[in-house]
C-alpha cells in the first residue's frame, strides 16, 4: 500500500479533534430528560380537561403569550370526537382572526431580530418562525383554504350560509381561548394585541372586499370597515385601560379616543352627515354653475321636482340666473326641457327662444303622424310651454298625442329605446291633458318593461339594483333608476319587481359627503321610491337578512371582546397543573 | 438499540459527517446531540422499523441534515450581525483548536478538508474515531465496499497531496517503494482502478 497515506498518521490528524465520549453521552441525556420532563408537564397540565387538551392542541401558546414560552407542541390527545370537531370548527376563524395578526406580529418580532445588531433572541424568533410554519403547514392551510372558498361565495351573494358558518367558527374559538384564558395559559394583552392586530389587517382586507362587492345591501358598506376599526381602537382603550394609571396612559387613552373620533367621522359620514331634506335644499338652492351643462342640470332636476312634489319652499333665484344666461346663450334644449319641467321657465322666456315654432311644426309633420318623436328631450319644452300658451288645436292635439303614443310605443320596444324617452311621452300627454297611464295595455306593458329594464346580476366594482338607460345596456344607471321610479308613479310598481335591489342601489354612502350632485339624486330617488305606495317599509329582518357583511363585523368585533376578557391580565402560571374543570 | 449503544455506534461518524458539510467541530458536536435526542424521541415516527441500525442510521442522517440547515441559517444570521466586544475579551477567550503540534499533521487535516465531498465525507467519519466502515456506510445509506472505495481513493489522494512525505516508519519505506513503479505494481494499480470503479458503480 505504498501508494496510500498511513491510516495512524489519519488517526493522529484527526485526534485533537475528537470530543469526550462520556461527556457527549450525558450531555445528549440531559437534553433528553429536559424535554421529556416539558412533554410531562404539558400532558399533567392539559390532560385534565379534554376541553384544555383541545384548546391547547390547536392554539400556538408560545405564539399568543409572552410568557407561557414552551414551545412543546401540545398533542392532540385522547378528547372525544365532539371536542376534537369543536376545535376543528374554530380552525376557519382561528386561522383568520387570530394567526393572522400573530403571524404578522411574529414576522415583525422575527425582522427586528434579525436586523437589530445587539439582539439576544434570534433563537427565539427562529423557534417563533418554527412554531409558524408548523401551524400554518399542520393546522391552518386547510382551513385559510376553507375561509377563503367561503368569502369568495360570500362574494357570490351566498352570504347567509357563510355568516353562519363564520359565526360558529368564531363561537367555537373563542370557547378554546376562553378556556386558555381561564386556565391561566393565556393572558389579556397579548391576546388583545394580536385581536387588534387581526381586526385591523381585516378591515385593510374589506377595503378591497368593497371593491369588488355586488351584492344586496341597504347600508353603506364602509361600516365594516369603521366597524373594525373602532373595534380594534376600543379594545386597545380596553388593554391600556388595564394598565397602571401614569401619564403615558392618559397619553394613549387621547390617540386612541381621537383616533376613533377620526375613523367614525371619516366612515360614518352616512350617519352623522345625511343627505337630509334641508342638505338636500341647499344643494337645489346654490345650484349657479352647469359643470357639465345638460347633464349636471338633470342631475339637479330631479331633487328639484322632488322637493317642489313635497311642498318645500324653494329660492330658486340662483339656478334662474344660470338659465337666464343660458337663454341668452346656448339655448341648449335639453337644459330648456329640465327647465320646464322643473317650473323654472317662465311665460316670457319663450318669446326669447329662437325658432320655436320651428320645433312645432316639426311635431306635427303630417306624414308622420303614427311615428314616434326622435330626440324627445329636445321638444318637450316646447311641448309644454305651447300647452301653457294655449297655441295647441284640438286637431294637433289629436296627432301629437298619436305621436307621442308612437314614442312610448317605441320606448317599450326598440332596442336603442329607453326609460327617459318613455317619461317625457308619457308627462307630455299628461300635459295635452291625454293622460294614457289608465289605459290597461300600455300599463301591462309598461311595467313589463320596467322589470325587463332593472339590472340585478352581479357586477364588479359597481353596485347593481337599478335600471339601465338602454335595453342594450348592462349597467344601473342613477338618473334612469329616479326616471324609472318616476314611471312607476304613473303606471304602478310590477309586483315581479325587485325592490331591495333597488333600495340596494340607492343606499347612502361616504363620498355623497363630497358628491353632494350625486347624492341628492340618490335620496331624492330613494324617498320617492318609498313614498310609492305599493313598496312596503322595511322591516328589521330586511336588515338582518341583507347586511351579512355588518353583522359579520359585529360578530367579529364582539368575539375579540369576549375572547380579551375571557383571558386574565396577568397570566396565572402557578395554578396551571389543577385546571378546575 | 439502547440510547447507550446507539451514541456509541454514531457519535464519531455523524460528528465527522456534519463537520464534512462545513460545521465546525464543536458546532458538529451540539448538532450531533440534538439529532440523537430529537431521533430518539420522535424514534416512533420513523418509517420502518427504527431498531433496525441500517433504518435508524438512515433517519438519524436525516434528522441531522434538517438540524445542520437549521443551525447554518442561524448563524448565519448571527454573522450578519455585528456586535462590539473589548479587546481583552477576545484574548482571554479559550483558542477552538489545540495549538499546532506538528505541522505535518496540521498540513494533512487541511489536505482533508480540501478533499473532494464524498472522500472527506468518509475519511472524517472513519478516522475521527475508530468507526468500523460498516456503520460509516449504514450512516451513508451506501455499501460497505463503496466506503472502503472511497477511503481507498481518499487515501491515494492525500498521499499524493503530501508528496509522499511520512511520519511513521512503515509509510516511509512503503513510500520509498512507490517511487520507482515495476510492472506488478503497475498491474496492480489497474486492477485496483477497475475494482474501485466496479465498487462506486454498485
Amino acid at each position: 500500500m505504498n501508494d496510500l497515506i498511513d491510516e495512524q498518521e489519519l488517526r493522529d490528524a484527526m485526534q485533537p479533534l475528537r470530543i469526550d465520549p462520556l461527556a457527549f453521552e450525558a450531555s445528549v441525556r440531559r437534553k433528553l430528560e429536559e424535554i421529556t420532563l416539558q412533554k410531562a408537564e404539558s400532558t399533567i397540565r392539559f390532560s385534565d380537561s379534554p376541553w384544555l387538551e383541545v384548546a391547547a392542541s390547536m392554539v400556538p401558546l408560545s405564539l399568543l403569550s409572552k410568557t407561557t414560552g414552551s414551545s412543546v407542541i401540545v398533542p392532540f390527545g385522547k378528547a372525544s370526537l365532539g371536542y376534537k370537531l369543536v376545535g376543528y370548527a374554530a380552525l376557519p376563524v382561528l386561522s383568520i382572526l387570530v394567526m393572522l395578526g400573530a403571524t404578522l406580529l411574529a414576522v415583525f418580532r422575527i425582522r427586528k431580530a434579525q436586523l437589530s445588531p445587539q439582539s439576544d433572541s434570534p433563537d427565539a424568533a427562529q423557534q417563533q418562525s418554527a412554531i409558524l410554519i408548523k401551524w400554518w403547514t399542520g393546522l391552518g392551510l386547510i382551513p385559510s383554504g376553507f375561509s377563503f372558498i367561503a368569502l369568495v361565495v360570500f362574494l357570490m351573494g351566498y352570504t347567509f350560509p357563510v355568516f353562519i358558518f363564520f359565526a360558529v367558527s368564531g363561537i367555537a374559538m373563542v370557547t378554546l381561548i376562553s378556556r386558555l384564558g381561564h386556565a391561566g395559559l393565556l393572558d389579556r394583552q397579548s391576546v388583545g394585541g394580536v385581536l387588534i392586530s387581526s381586526l385591523m389587517s381585516m378591515a385593510g382586507i374589506s377595503h378591497i372586499y368593497n371593491i369588488f362587492n355586488s351584492g344586496c345591501h341597504l347600508l353603506d358598506q364602509q361600516f365594516v370597515m369603521m366597524i373594525l376599526w373602532l373595534a380594534a381602537i376600543f379594545l386597545g382603550m380596553l388593554l391600556t385601560f388595564d394598565k397602571s394609571p401614569g401619564l403615558h396612559t392618559v397619553a394613549m387613552m387621547t390617540v386612541q379616543i381621537s383616533a376613533a373620533v377620526l375613523v367614525f367621522g371619516f366612515f360614518g359620514q352616512s350617519i352623522w352627515n345625511p343627505m337630509n331634506t334641508e342638505r338636500m335644499k341647499h344643494y337645489v338652492e346654490s345650484f349657479d354653475k352647469a359643470r357639465f351643462s345638460s347633464v349636471t342640470w338633470q342631475s339637479w332636476a330631479v331633487p328639484t321636482a322632488w322637493l317642489r312634489e313635497s311642498g318645500v319652499k324653494l329660492d330658486l333665484s340662483k339656478p334662474r340666473a344660470l338659465l337666464e344666461s343660458e337663454i341668452a346663450g346656448e339655448q341648449n334644449p335639453f337644459i330648456l326641457g329640465v327647465a320646464s319641467r322643473t317650473g323654472l321657465l317662465e311665460p316670457d322666456d319663450f318669446s326669447r327662444i329662437r325658432d320655436p315654432f320651428q320645433r312645432r311644426k316639426r311635431l306635427l309633420d303630417r306624414y308622420a303622424h303614427d311615428q314616434s318623436i326622435s330626440s324627445i328631450e329636445q321638444v318637450e319644452f316646447a311641448i309644454r310651454e305651447l300647452v301653457r300658451l294655449n297655441q295647441w288645436t284640438p286637431g294637433e292635439l289629436d296627432l301629437l298625442e298619436s305621436r307621442l303614443l308612437a314614442t312610448i310605443r317605441d320606448a317599450m320596444t326598440s332596442k336603442y329605446g329607453g326609460l327617459d324617452e318613455a317619461l317625457i311621452a308619457t308627462e307630455s300627454l299628461q300635459a295635452i291633458g291625454r293622460p294614457c297611464s289608465n289605459d290597461p295595455s300600455i300599463r301591462q306593458q309598461m311595467q313589463q318593461t320596467i322589470v325587463a329594464m332593472q339590472r340585478t346580476g352581479v357586477r364588479l366594482g359597481g353596485r347593481n339594483g337599478g335600471f339601465a338607460k338602454y335595453h342594450s345596456s348592462p349597467q344601473s344607471d342613477l338618473l334612469t333608476t329616479s326616471t324609472a321610479i318616476e314611471l312607476m308613479e304613473h303606471y304602478g310598481v310590477p309586483p315581479e319587481l325587485n325592490l331591495i335591489a333597488i333600495r340596494s342601489f340607492l343606499r347612502p354612502e361616504m363620498v355623497d359627503s363630497f358628491r353632494s350632485d350625486l347624492a341628492a339624486v340618490r335620496a331624492a330617488t330613494k324617498m320617492r321610491f318609498e313614498n310609492l305606495p305599493q313598496v312596503p317599509p322595511l322591516t328589521f329582518w330586511d336588515y338582518i337578512r341583507h347586511e351579512p357583511s355588518i353583522l359579520m363585523a359585529l360578530v367579529f368585533a364582539a368575539l375579540c371582546f369576549f375572547a380579551t376578557l375571557g383571558c386574565p391580565y396577568r397570566p396565572q402560571i402557578d395554578h396551571i397543573a389543577k385546571p378546575a374543570f | 438499540m439502547e440510547l447507550s449503544d446507539i451514541i456509541e455506534r454514531y457519535r464519531g461518524p455523524l460528528i465527522g459527517l456534519i463537520a464534512s458539510w462545513g460545521a465546525t467541530y464543536a458546532d458538529a458536536a451540539e448538532i450531533a446531540q440534538d439529532s440523537f435526542v430529537d431521533a430518539y424521541m420522535n424514534r416512533e415516527a420513523c418509517r420502518g422499523n427504527w431498531k433496525d441500525p441500517q433504518v435508524f442510521a438512515a433517519w438519524l442522517r436525516g434528522i441531522a441534515r434538517n438540524n445542520f440547515r437549521n443551525a447554518f441559517r442561524s448563524r448565519k444570521r448571527r454573522e450578519k450581525r455585528v456586535s462590539l466586544v473589548q479587546a481583552s475579551t477576545l484574548e482571554a477567550a479559550p483558542n477552538p483548536l489545540p495549538p499546532p503540534t506538528d505541522d505535518r499533521l496540521e498540513r494533512l487535516r487541511d489536505a482533508i478538508d480540501a478533499l473532494p465531498e464524498k472522500w472527506k465525507q468518509v475519511v472524517m467519519m472513519h478516522y475521527l474515531e475508530v468507526t468500523s466502515v460498516k456503520e460509516v456506510a449504514a450512516l451513508l445509506s451506501v455499501s460497505p465496499k463503496t466506503v472502503e472505495g472511497r477511503l481507498y481513493q481518499a487515501r491515494r489522494e492525500l498521499k499524493r497531496i503530501m508528496g509522499g512525505q511520512s511520519t511513521s516508519g512503515v509509510s516511509k519505506s512503503e513510500s520509498s517503494k512507490s517511487d520507482s513503479p515495476t510492472l506488478s505494481t503497475s498491474i496492480s494499480g489497474i486492477g485496483k482502478a477497475i475494482l474501485l470503479l466496479w465498487v462506486e458503480s454498485t
